[in-house]
C-alpha cells in the first residue's frame, strides 16, 4: 500500500511534466565544507580514474588527468593527488570535531568508490596510494548504512525529496532526475529527459565518444610512448585527452553541484533526528581515524566478532533511521500509516481498573479504519505524539473496515496519562533510540570477549568430557516423567 | 530360510530418532544439529531434551526461542506436561506475560539474572534475552537448546553461544530464512557471515558436527510429503506418520457452487488442492481471490465438512481453519471479507504462521496476479511454510498462468562464489515443481468467474 503512494506520485508527476515533492522535511544534511567528487573510469578498467574533478560545494573543481590509467605510476599520481586533497579535508574536519561528507552524481560512482578503496587499501607498493585506499574507506564503509552522512549520492538525495515520472531505475541517472526537477521551458517534458539521457552522469564515457574521440587520442599517446616521443609530444598529447574527457567531468560536477543547490534552496526544514544521525556521524568517524593512528587494518573479510558488532549496527541504524523518518516527516509517516506500520485512530472507553490499593491498571481501545494494519495480540507500541507513553496490545478485533485494538499501558501511566476518550492517537512499534546503539556494544563487548569454540574456524570442539552410559530407552524415561 | 525383519512403521522411525537424539546428550556431544521437516516434533523433541537434562542428567539446560510468544509457549507445554518439575521462564523486566502463564504453578518468572536458578534447572527465554546475560551473574549452563534454530542469524547465536557447555541446535531448513533487516552485500560471499542461519554457518566452520534428522512428518500426510519432500527437502528424506487415508475430510452435504469441486477433489483424497481464478494481474491485493477464499471456507461450513483421523471424527469449526499471505495487505483484505461467526479463522503471514498448523488451511499463493517473480515471492522457504501447516488439507487459491509467469523469470543464474546455495534457483525450482506436480495428479480446480 505504501508504494501506492509512491506510485500516485510519478503518476502525478508524469501527468505534470515535472517532479512532485514526496518528503516535507529535508532527509539529509548538506555540510558547507563537504567534497563533491566526480571520477571518470575507463571503459573495461573498472578499477582505473581516468580523470576527476574534486572541489567544494558551490566551488570550481580541481581537475587531475592521466593520459592512460592503465600505466601504472601515471595512475598512481592521480591516486596520490587525490589522496592529498580528501587527507586534507579529513584532517579539517577532525580538528573542526566534524565529520567529512563527499557528494558524488549518482549509486555507480559510489560503487566504482568501494571497488577503489577495497582495492588500494592493501597497496603494497605505494604508501600514498594505500592511504588514499584507506581514507576513502571510511565512506564506502558507512554507505551501506542506513542515515549515514558520509557518502551521498545527488541522485539518492533528490529520489528522497521528489517523485519523478519516470522508472525508478531511470532516476539514477543526474541529468534525467534534473530534468524533472526543473524542466526545462518551452520543452515537452520526455524530449527533455531524452536529450539529458545522452549526457554521461555516472562513471563512464559514452561509447561512441569512447570509439570516436578518445580511443584514437589514447592509442595515439601510447604509440608516441612506445616510439620514445620527447616529453613535449607526450605532453601534448595527453593534453588532447584531458580537452577531450574534461567537459565530460565537468558536466557531470556541474550536475552534482545543481543537485546540492537545489536541495539547499528547496526551503523544508531538516528532519528533527537530523542532529542524531550527524552525531552518529562525528563518533563513527572519529572512531575510525583513531584506528587509523592506532595501525590497525581493515580487514577484507570480517571475523565473526566484527562481523557481529557491524551487523548489529546496521540493524540498528536500519530501525533508528526509518523510526526518524516515520516520526519526523509527513510523507514518511503517512507511508507507514498505509503500509500498517503505525496504528491511527481514536481512543474509546478509557478506564482505570484498581488491582489493589495502590496499583492501577489503565486501559483504552483504539478504533482505527486502516485498511493495512500490522498490529497484534501482545505488540508492544508507542506513542508518536509521546513516545513516553507505551503500550501493550491486549487483543485486535476486525469487523469489516473496523479494527477495535485493546491497549494496555505499560508505561507513561502518570507522565502522560490515560488519553481521553475522542482523542485521536498514533502508535508505532519503534520510535528512534538513540543510544540503544552504544548499550548494545557495550554489551556486545561484554558477551563476546572470548570466542566459543562454535565460532573459531582454526578451533576444534571440545572433547566429550563427561560421558554417560545411556539408558535403554532414554525416551520412554522421559516420557514416564509426565 | 530365515523371515525378513518388517519394516519398522513411521511411528517407531520417528521414536527411535528421538532416542537418538537422547543418546547423543548421554554421551556428551558438544554440538548437534538436528534439521527436521515441518510438522516432526521439533518442540516436543526440545521438550524432552531439557526434561531429560534436568531430571536424568541433573543439568542447568538453557532453551532459546526466538521471540516471546515461542518461550510462552515452549514455557507452558513443559510445565504442562510435567507437572511434577520446576521450569523457569525468563523474561524482560517490563514485559506483560500471559494470564494462563503466569498462573502455572510450577514455572517461575524470572526477570533478572539473579533471579534464575543455581542448581539444576531449565531456565527457558528468547535469543535476545539470552544474549544480555551477564558472564559471572549466572551459573554456566550445560546444555543449551535452540528451537527454531534456522531463523537465529549467526551473529546472534555467536552471543549465546558460550552460555553453554553443549548446543543442540533444532530447526526446519526448509522455512523462512533469518530476517535481517539491513543491507549485507559485504559477507554475501561468506558462507559463514552473520546473517546466515546459524546451524548452517556452525557446518561450515565445523563439519565434524553431529547431524541428525527427524524422518517422519507427524503433521503431515503422505499425500502431503509426496509434494512437499521432493520439492523443498531434496536432502531431507522423509515420510509421513499417518497411513494413507488414515486421516482426511468428508462432507455431509453435497454442493453445486463452482469452489464446491475443489471441497469434493479434497474429500477424495487430495490433501493440496489448487483453486485457480482466471489470469489476471491485480498487484498485491485481489479482491477476487479474497472473496474466493472466504466463500471456501463457508462453504466448507455450510456442507458440514468434518476431519476424521483414525477413529475420531470432529466437524470443521471456524477455529480448525487458517489463512495464510504473502503479504500483510492480503492478510487484511480477507479479515474484512470474514463474517463475524468466522473471527476464530486464524489469518496471518507465512512469517507469523511458522510453527503453527490447522487442520484445515487456504493459501493466498505468493506468485498469484504477479506480473513478474520477485525474490521474495519465489522465496521458497515461504512456500513451504505455506504449504505445510495443515493436518489434513490444503486449498491453494491462484490465479492462473503461475507456470507461465515462473517460465517467463527463470533465475538470472546470479550466483555467488563459495556459496554452494543458490536460493533464487531453489525457490524458482521449488515453486516449478509444485505447479507441475498439481497440474500433473489433476489437482487443479479452475473456476471460470467470480463465484461469491
Amino acid at each position: 500500500m505504501a508504494g501506492e503512494l509512491d506510485l500516485v506520485a510519478r503518476l502525478l508527476a508524469y501527468e505534470g511534466g515535472r517532479a512532485v515533492s514526496i518528503a516535507t522535511h529535508r532527509l539529509m544534511a548538506i555540510r558547507p565544507d563537504a567534497l563533491v567528487l566526480c571520477p571518470l573510469a575507463m571503459a573495461g578498467e573498472d578499477t582505473t580514474v581516468h580523470i576527476v574533478a574534486v572541489g567544494a560545494i558551490g566551488r570550481p573543481p580541481e581537475i587531475y588527468c592521466v593520459a592512460d590509467p592503465r600505466v601504472r605510476d601515471e595512475q598512481y599520481e592521480l591516486f596520490a593527488w587525490l589522496g592529498a586533497r580528501i587527507e586534507r579535508h579529513f584532517e579539517t574536519c577532525r580538528r573542526a570535531g566534524e565529520y567529512p561528507q563527499i557528494w558524488v552524481s549518482s549509486g555507480a560512482v559510489a560503487d566504482h568508490l568501494d571497488t577503489l578503496a577495497d582495492r588500494q587499501r592493501y597497496n603494497r607498493e605505494n604508501a600514498a596510494v594505500k592511504r588514499f585506499g584507506e581514507l576513502l574507506s571510511y565512506q564506502t564503509e558507512r554507505y551501506p548504512v542506513d542515515g549515514q552522512q558520509a557518502l551521498i549520492t545527488a541522485t539518492g538525495a533528490l529520489r528522497m525529496h521528489w517523485a519523478t515520472g519516470q522508472q525508478p531505475g531511470e532516476d539514477e541517472h543526474l541529468g534525467t532526475l534534473l530534468a524533472w526537477i526543473e524542466p526545462p521551458r518551452n520543452t515537452n517534458i520526455l524530449d527533455a529527459v531524452a536529450l539529458a539521457e545522452r549526457v554521461p552522469m555516472g562513471v563512464k564515457t559514452d561509447p561512441e565518444f569512447d570509439r570516436d574521440v578518445l580511443e584514437p587520442r589514447v592509442a595515439a599517446y601510447n604509440q608516441a610512448r612506445r616510439g620514445g616521443a620527447r616529453a613535449v609530444e607526450l605532453r601534448q598529447r595527453a593534453g588532447l585527452i584531458q580537452q577531450a574527457l574534461e567537459p565530460v567531468v565537468r558536466s557531470i560536477y556541474d550536475g552534482t553541484q545543481r543537485a546540492i543547490r537545489i536541495l539547499s534552496r528547496m526551503g523544508l526544514p531538516e528532519l528533527p533526528a537530523l542532529r542524531n544521525l550527524e552525531e552518529r556521524e562525528r563518533d563513527e568517524f572519529e572512531s575510525f581515524m583513531a584506528s587509523r593512528d592506532a595501525g590497525y587494518h581493515l580487514p577484507l573479510v570480517d571475523k565473526p566478532r566484527p562481523a557481529a558488532f557491524k551487523l548489529t549496527a546496521r540493524e540498528d541504524a536500519a530501525d533508528n533511521f526509518e523510526a526518524a523518518v516515520l516520526c519526523g516527516d509527513g510523507v514518511g509517516r503517512a507511508r507507514a500509516r498505509l503500509a500498517g506500520h503505525t496504528v491511527y485512530g481514536q481512543v474509546e472507553n478509557p478506564r482505570r481498573t484498581r488491582l489493589s490499593p495502590h496499583r492501577f491498571r489503565y486501559r483504552f481501545d483504539l478504533v482505527s479504519r486502516q485498511r493495512v494494519l500490522r498490529v497484534r495480540r501482545r505488540d508492544e507500541l508507542a506513542s508518536l505524539g509521546d513516545p513516553r507513553l507505551r503500550v501493550t496490545v491486549a487483543n485486535v478485533h476486525r469487523e469489516g473496515a473496523v479494527t477495535r485494538i485493546s491497549a494496555i499501558i505499560t508505561h507513561g501511566q502518570q507522565a502522560v496519562g490515560l488519553p481521553a476518550s475522542g482523542t485521536t492517537l498514533e502508535l508505532a512499534k519503534t520510535v528512534p533510540d538513540w543510544d540503544r546503539l552504544i548499550r548494545t556494544r557495550k554489551q556486545l563487548r561484554q558477551r563476546l570477549v572470548a570466542t566459543p569454540w562454535t565460532h573459531d574456524e582454526q578451533g576444534t570442539a571440545p572433547a566429550v568430557t563427561r560421558a554417560r552410559r545411556p539408558p535403554r530407552d532414554p525416551l520412554a524415561e522421559v516420557e514416564a516423567l509426565r | 530360510m530365515t523371515a525378513r525383519a518388517a519394516e519398522p512403521s513411521p511411528a517407531a522411525l520417528a521414536d527411535e530418532a528421538v532416542r537418538e537424539i537422547l543418546r547423543t546428550q548421554w554421551a556428551g556431544e558438544p554440538a548437534v544439529r538436528l534439521d527436521s521437516p515441518p510438522g516432526a516434533g521439533k518442540t516436543r523433541v526440545v521438550e524432552y531434551l531439557a526434561v531429560q537434562a534436568l531430571a536424568r542428567l541433573g543439568e542447568r539446560c538453557m532453551v532459546v526461542t526466538q521471540t516471546n510468544e515461542q518461550a510462552f509457549d515452549v514455557g507452558r507445554r513443559l510445565a504442562q506436561g510435567f507437572p511434577n518439575l520446576p521450569f523457569a521462564l525468563f523474561i524482560r523486566k517490563d514485559l506483560v506475560a500471559p494470564e494462563d502463564v503466569t498462573a502455572l504453578p510450577n514455572l517461575q518468572l524470572a526477570r533478572a539474572d539473579g533471579d534464575l536458578p543455581a542448581g539444576p534447572c531449565v531456565v527457558i527465554a528468547n535469543a535476545w534475552k539470552w544474549s544480555w546475560v551477564v558472564d559471572g551473574h549466572v551459573a554456566p549452563f550445560d546444555c543449551q537448546v535452540i528451537d527454531e534454530a534456522y531463523q537465529l542469524p549467526d551473529y546472534r547465536f555467536h552471543q549465546i553461544a558460550g552460555l553453554a557447555t553443549r548446543v543442540v541446535l533444532v530447526g526446519d531448513p526448509g522455512q523462512i530464512a533469518p530476517v535481517v533487516t539491513c543491507e549485507i552485500e559485504r559477507w554475501k560471499c561468506d558462507p559463514t557471515g552473520p546473517h546466515v542461519a546459524c546451524p548452517r554457518a556452525l557446518i561450515e566452520r565445523h563439519a565434524g558436527v553431529r547431524r541428525l534428522t527427524l524422518p517422519v512428518s507427524r503433521r503431515l500426510v503422505s499425500d502431503t510429503v509426496d509434494f512437499i519432500q521432493p520439492a523443498f527437502y531434496p536432502e531431507l528424506p522423509f515420510t509421513a506418520l499417518s497411513a494413507q487415508g488414515e486421516r482426511g475430510l468428508r462432507v455431509r452435504v453435497g454442493g453445486a457452487m463452482p469452489v464446491d469441486a475443489a471441497i469434493d477433489l479434497a474429500a477424495r483424497g487430495a490433501s493440496l488442492v489448487e483453486v485457480e481464478l482466471p489470469g489476471l494481474i491485480t498487484g498485491e491485493v485481489d479482491e477476487q481471490l479474497a472473496d474466493t477464499v472466504v466463500t471456501l471456507i463457508v462453504r466448507l461450513l455450510q456442507r458440514r465438512a468434518e476431519v476424521y483421523d483414525g477413529d475420531t471424527e470432529r466437524p470443521i469449526e471456524a477455529g480448525m481453519i487458517g489463512v495464510v499471505c504473502a503479504h500483510v495487505s492480503q492478510v487484511n483484505a480477507i479479515r474484512e471479507r470474514l463474517p463475524l461467526e468466522l473471527a476464530d479463522v486464524l489469518v496471518e503471514t507465512a512469517d507469523r504462521f511458522q510453527g503453527l498448523e490447522r487442520p484445515v488451511m487456504l493459501v493466498h499463493h505468493p506468485l498469484s496476479g504477479r506480473a513478474d517473480a520477485s525474490v521474495f515471492h519465489l522465496d521458497a522457504g515461504r512456500l513451504c511454510v505455506m504449504a505445510s501447516r495443515h493436518r489434513v488439507v490444503c486449498f491453494l487459491v491462484s490465479r492462473a498462468g503461475i507456470e507461465d509467469l515462473l517460465l517467463r523469470y527463470a533465475p538470472s543464474g546470479d550466483r555467488v562464489l563459495g556459496l554452494d546455495e543458490d536460493a533464487e534457483f531453489n525457490g524458482w525450482h521449488a515453486h516449478l515443481t509444485v505447479a507441475r506436480r498439481l497440474r500433473e495428479r489433476e489437482r487443479v480446480v479452475r473456476l471460470a468467474r467470480m463465484t461469491a
